[in-house]
């Protein structure tokens, strides 16, 4: 019998369709699959039981429950082997495997289709959540026995959640009414390449792993243990899922700059926003929790960011999943949404009521006495994260939220985020660098300027530099950037927005050094003792590896930040080349050499060489830009970059169009500065990450029972391996790929493009694509239209207006600035400022209280006070030992 | 490889269902009262131990920091002082509860020690190397506050104590600071003084020559 399920060629002898797996000829998987499922919802709904048995004064409970979730996630590993069996040996009865695969697909590739389309996410999401509450319930054995049974409930519960859905709207294993197709339709050719395998499981693990510490927090609010626990038991967990969504979002960008053609790494695109709205709530919590661990204060902070880090998490998987929003990610839209509407209700619900019941044991143990305190600093980076989260969830849901509200859809083009986003992170990045030369408690303004006096020089430094010699340079400190807005109170902030680029140097160069400063004085604190520089640098980041790890991934933020400044410099050339013509672009020239072709099973490519010239003509290198045709898919040609990553800028070589017979090809070559600096602060973040989490020596030795902190380990070795897949993916890549209609249009007026920008094409085919982007045929005369009216006299606003008159509103990339337009923007801005205006007004009514008020309950576990003086011996031997540890 | 694959995921399947329904089962049991997989009540016990342990380490911690953040000079001197005192009570009180804790095992292994002298022969109340009974005691119990084990280290203690009781006869006293050194010993390991027969050789000799 010939074996099915290999990666290479169907023989011409064998039959057709080749016969069944003998395993799949036995067992009915299709039926076997639905059963599984329904073990799943029945093992998951006895654990929630036996869980709130456990809360409600029933011990022995407890034991069951650990016992029936470890039950449920064999159940679900179970339906995923199945699946998995199910795709090697080509089972296409199974829609899913049906349009998801085909017989031509190599093994690794058949894998990770379990993961491409809608039904089989949602159980990889399932089944990352089972390894995930695996993890957690061994690592919870014979510790926290109060919180135990509500977190093994909650998980129950999202798992109860995940199987309705698979079993009642997305199923997985539905099978065909009429036969099987003799072969499958195959993944998508965009999704076949390595990207694939690491970035979706790596956002998945990032998304799931909040369910853990939002599983403690709902403990914690029902068994009302608010202190302290729950914020220790979460804290690996949150760290955890943190570094796996940073890491997810990281693979992100790197997979669109070298796939997807457009020579960006983020497009904010709604599903991108998806996964950042609970990156940006995540970090908000890791910040804040620290306050509490330290004086007990901003509790109903915590739990409200945690619950809300979880809600969206799940919301965005709504706005992907259920395909609401137009967007080159999202799955086909279907019936799923209004499971998850009802799941997001839920959780609404729940955690509301459980705030608010809890509200009296959430109270502070002490007050924010001063504004200059490292207190506040942390509840100004809680309301700025907050506030960046809001207005990227406003102007994602835009089209909603116009068409529910005014019944005309628009919505947000990167422009407007761009607009906003770039400065509230510039002071976000100042606040990073500030906030730990501030006092607790207190600090004076005299101590602040002391500690940022080299900082501020250096950042003074820096500007001036800029300004002087940085047009020289090539890098001007005032760019000219394309206005999002040409009419009124925002367009005068535009002028704001041109001077960005010294703003931004001076204060990566600012915050840089504050950080440096940081580690410089700890470590010269241990040098007093005798150590050597690097000695005392490795003792000081191992000692306090929190706070220090922490550093370094404020630094990584800061190397990012300067990577995403080099967009402001970009510079682009379009030509169309004969064989031996060379094009220059900034700095570099290219020749065109030659077309090429090339074939494997999967595909036809079409290659043209081209040499990277320097003055002499002699090569630099080569560069090979090419267009995939794909033999499933082949009115879907890729496009694939080349691209040449250096540390000043990345040369972007993109091939629109070859001609076979005549060999001429028209490139449109991208020259960005300082991409490569992205991907190095990248690591650098992830890398702080993996100190801040890494498990200390004695914990993992100290004793039997102790040794299960191991657990610890294995996923961060994990994150420090798809790290370094990381780094090894960022090095100068062949990508592939574009979506079906974006491409490059050559434009030679700027006024031209930049009102094509603002234009969406109305083709009806593509998604949202400016006109400047998109090569179908309507784009096509409709920018023959605009630019014969524009050389007739028309302004570029005129245009705009009367495209929008009769395309509607949602023609319109940013739309104009009012009504809605300036809602979307205004509302947070203004709740910003009334925040920041009530807080000042309550710090001075703080302030003058501060003075005669007691300090608020302390730790309610632990009454000080009675304790003899005798142990402030053994305190200072305590404290001793842990300084030579 | 490729065609092993599909061989693969049927083993996971079946090993997956057969954990599974084991698992399942196992619950039930515990859930009717059949078994207690997680010996609640010692487990609780054990758990309560180990969070007044962890919020030692939580509260030196702090301890450690606030030092460091006054070192650095992020805190007023007023702040500190306020902020050390309350953390040093709250952490003094919680190595009062450890000790609270510990102090049942404590007696225990005292008893025990005692037991095992008068059974090798020795009087529980002479004189032993120089650690005190209090110290060693605490030690012992500080070992016990992971619980379990209190049982097993009090005897290896004793065991380790008894071979050392037994040769006591044989050991020879220094004649500077009175520690008791092995029979064979040239240089008292505590002074470093001479001990035993060469001391004596010495002595002559310092005395004859003199």
């Amino acid at each position: 019998m010939p074996v099915v399920g290999s990666a290479s060629k169907v023989s011409e002898t064998a039959p057709w369709p080749p016969a069944p797996h003998p395993m799949n000829a036995f067992f009915d998987i299709p039926y076997l699959g639905n059963l599984v499922l329904c073990l799943i919802l029945l093992s998951a709904a006895y654990t929630l039981a036996m869980g709130l048995g456990a809360a409600r004064g029933r011990p022995r409970l407890l034991g069951a429950a650990r016992l029936g979730m470890f039950a449920t996630c064999a159940f679900i590993a179970l339906a995923v082997a199945l699946l998995a069996y199910a795709f090697q040996v080509h089972d296409f009865r199974i829609r899913y495997v049906a349009r998801y695969s085909d017989r031509s697909m190599p093994w690794y590739y058949l894998i990770t289709s379990l993961w491409g389309g809608q039904d089989g996410s949602l159980l990889w999401w399932l089944f990352l959540l089972a390894g995930y509450t695996g993890a957690v319930t061994r690592w919870l054995k014979g510790r926290y026995l109060e919180l135990q049974p509500l977190v093994l409930s909650t998980l129950a519960g999202i798992m109860l959640f995940f199987a309705v859905i698979m079993l009642f709207a997305a199923n997985p294993f539905a099978t065909y009414v009429a036969a099987a197709p003799a072969d499958g339709e195959g993944l998508n050719p965009l999704l076949q390449n390595y990207w694939m395998v690491i970035h979706p499981p790596a956002l998945y693990m990032g998304f799931v792993g909040w369910s853990v510490p939002f599983a403690f927090v709902v403990a914690g609010l029902g068994t009302g243990r608010l202190h302290d626990e729950w914020i220790e038991a979460a804290r690996p967990w949150a760290m955890i899922a943190w570094t796996f969504l940073s890491l997810g979002l990281l693979l992100g960008c790197v997979w669109s700059y070298e796939e997807l053609g457009w020579g960006g790494y983020w497009a904010w695109d709604p599903v991108e926003n998806a996964s950042f709205m609970p990156w940006l709530v995540g970090t908000a919590y890791l910040h804040s929790a620290i306050v509490q661990e330290r004086y007990g204060m901003l509790k109903v902070w915590n739990v409200f960011l945690m619950c809300l880090t979880y809600f969206m998490t799940i919301f965005g998987t709504f706005l992907t999943r259920s395909g609401m929003i137009a967007s080159v990610h999202s799955f086909a839209r279907s019936d799923i949404g209004i499971y998850f509407v009802g799941f997001m209700a839920i959780i609404i619900v729940v955690c509301a009521a459980l705030i608010v019941w809890r509200l009296p044991k959430l109270r502070a143990d002490h007050k924010i006495e001063a504004l200059l305190s490292r207190e506040f600093m942390f509840l100004l980076n809680n309301w700025m994260l907050l506030g960046m989260m809001v207005l990227v969830l406003g102007a994602t849901t835009m089209p909603l939220l116009s068409e529910w509200l005014l019944d005309e859809e628009r919505s947000m083009g990167p422009g407007f985020y761009n607009f906003w986003m770039i400065p509230v992170g510039l002071m976000l990045l100042f606040l990073m660098g500030v906030g730990p030369l501030v006092s607790w408690r207190k600090a004076t303004g005299a101590n602040l300027l002391q500690a940022a006096r080299m900082p501020l020089a250096v950042g003074a430094a820096v500007a001036a530099l800029h300004v002087f010699l940085g047009d020289m340079l090539g890098y001007p400190p005032v760019a000219d950037l394309t206005p999002t807005y040409r009419t009124g109170v925002l367009a005068k902030l535009e002028t704001l927005r041109k001077v960005s680029p010294v703003f931004a140097s001076a204060t990566c160069a600012m915050v840089g050094s504050m950080i440096l400063q940081e580690i410089w004085r700890g470590a010269k604190v241990r040098m007093r003792k005798g150590e050597s520089f690097f000695t005392a640098t490795f003792k000081l980041i191992s000692r306090a590896r929190r706070r220090y790890g922490g550093y370094i991934v404020h630094l990584g933020v800061v190397v990012m930040y300067f990577g995403f400044t080099g967009a402001a410099y970009d510079d682009e050339k379009e030509a169309a080349l004969r064989p031996g013509e060379v094009m220059e672009v900034a700095d570099y020239r290219l020749r065109y050499d030659r077309p090429r072709d090339a074939s494997d099973p999967n595909k036809r490519m079409l290659f043209t060489d081209m040499t990277l010239l320097d003055e002499d003509d002699e090569s630099l290198g080569r560069v090979s830009p090419a267009k995939y045709v794909y033999r499933t898919h082949p009115e879907m040609p890729t496009t694939e970059v080349s691209i040449r990553s250096r540390a000043d800028a990345d040369l972007y070589v993109i091939m629109s169009t070859v001609d076979p017979t005549t060999q001429r090809a028209t490139f449109r070559i991208v020259v960005r500065p300082f991409v490569l600096w992205i991907w190095i602060g990248g690591f650098i973040l992830l890398l702080g990450s993996l100190i801040a989490m890494w498990p200390k020596a004695k914990d993992l030795v100290d004793s039997p029972k102790r040794r299960r902190r191991r657990r610890r380990r294995a996923p961060a070795t994990a994150v420090a391996l798809l790290a370094a897949g990381l780094a090894l993916g960022a090095t100068p890549a062949e990508a592939q790929s574009s979506s079906l209609h974006a491409g490059t249009v050559e434009i030679e007026d700027p006024r031209k493009e930049e009102l094509y920008h603002q234009l969406l094409c109305q083709c009806g085919d593509c998604p949202r694509l400016p006109l400047d982007s998109c090569i179908c045929s309507w784009a096509d005369d409709a920018r023959a239209d605009l630019s014969a009216r524009m050389e007739a006299g028309s302004t570029i606003q005129e245009l705009i207006d009367s495209y929008e008159a009769q395309y509607g509103a949602a023609a319109i990339a940013i739309p104009p600035d009012r009504g809605i337009g300036r809602a979307v923007w205004a509302v947070p801005l203004t709740a910003l400022v009334i925040a920041g205006i009530g807080i000042v007004m309550l710090g001075r009514r703080w302030r003058m209280r501060a003075a005669g008020d007691a300090p608020g309950e302390p730790s309610p576990e632990v009454a000080p006070g009675q304790a003899p003086t005798d142990y402030d011996a053994l305190l200072d031997a305590e404290l001793e030992r842990l300084e030579d540890e | 490889m490729p065609a092993l694959l599909p061989w693969f995921f049927v083993a996971l399947a079946v090993g997956s269902l057969v954990t599974g329904i084991y698992l399942f089962w196992e619950s039930l049991r515990a859930a009717l009262g059949a078994t207690d997989p997680l010996e609640v009540q010692a487990t609780a016990e054990a758990d309560a131990r180990r969070r007044l342990f962890e919020r030692k380490e939580a509260l030196l911690a702090n301890l450690r920091d606030l030092k460091f953040d006054y070192d650095g000079g992020k805190i007023s001197q007023a702040d500190f002082d306020e902020l050390d005192a309350k953390l040093r009570a709250q952490a003094k009180e919680v190595l009062r509860l450890l000790d609270e804790d510990v102090a049942p095992f404590k007696d225990r292994a005292e008893t025990m020690i005692s037991e095992r002298l008068v059974a090798a022969g020795r009087d529980p109340y002479r004189a032993a190397p120089p650690v005190s009974p209090q110290d060693e005691a605490r030690e012992a119990a500080e070992a016990d506050a992971e619980g379990a084990e209190a049982d097993a280290e009090a005897a290896e203690s004793v065991d380790a104590e008894a071979p050392q009781t037994g040769a006591d006869a044989e050991r020879v006293a220094c004649p500077n600071c009175e520690t008791l050194n092995e029979p064979d010993a040239v240089f008292c390991k505590k002074c470093g003084a001479r001990v035993g027969e060469s001391a004596d050789d010495a002595a002559e000799e310092a005395g004859e020559s003199a």
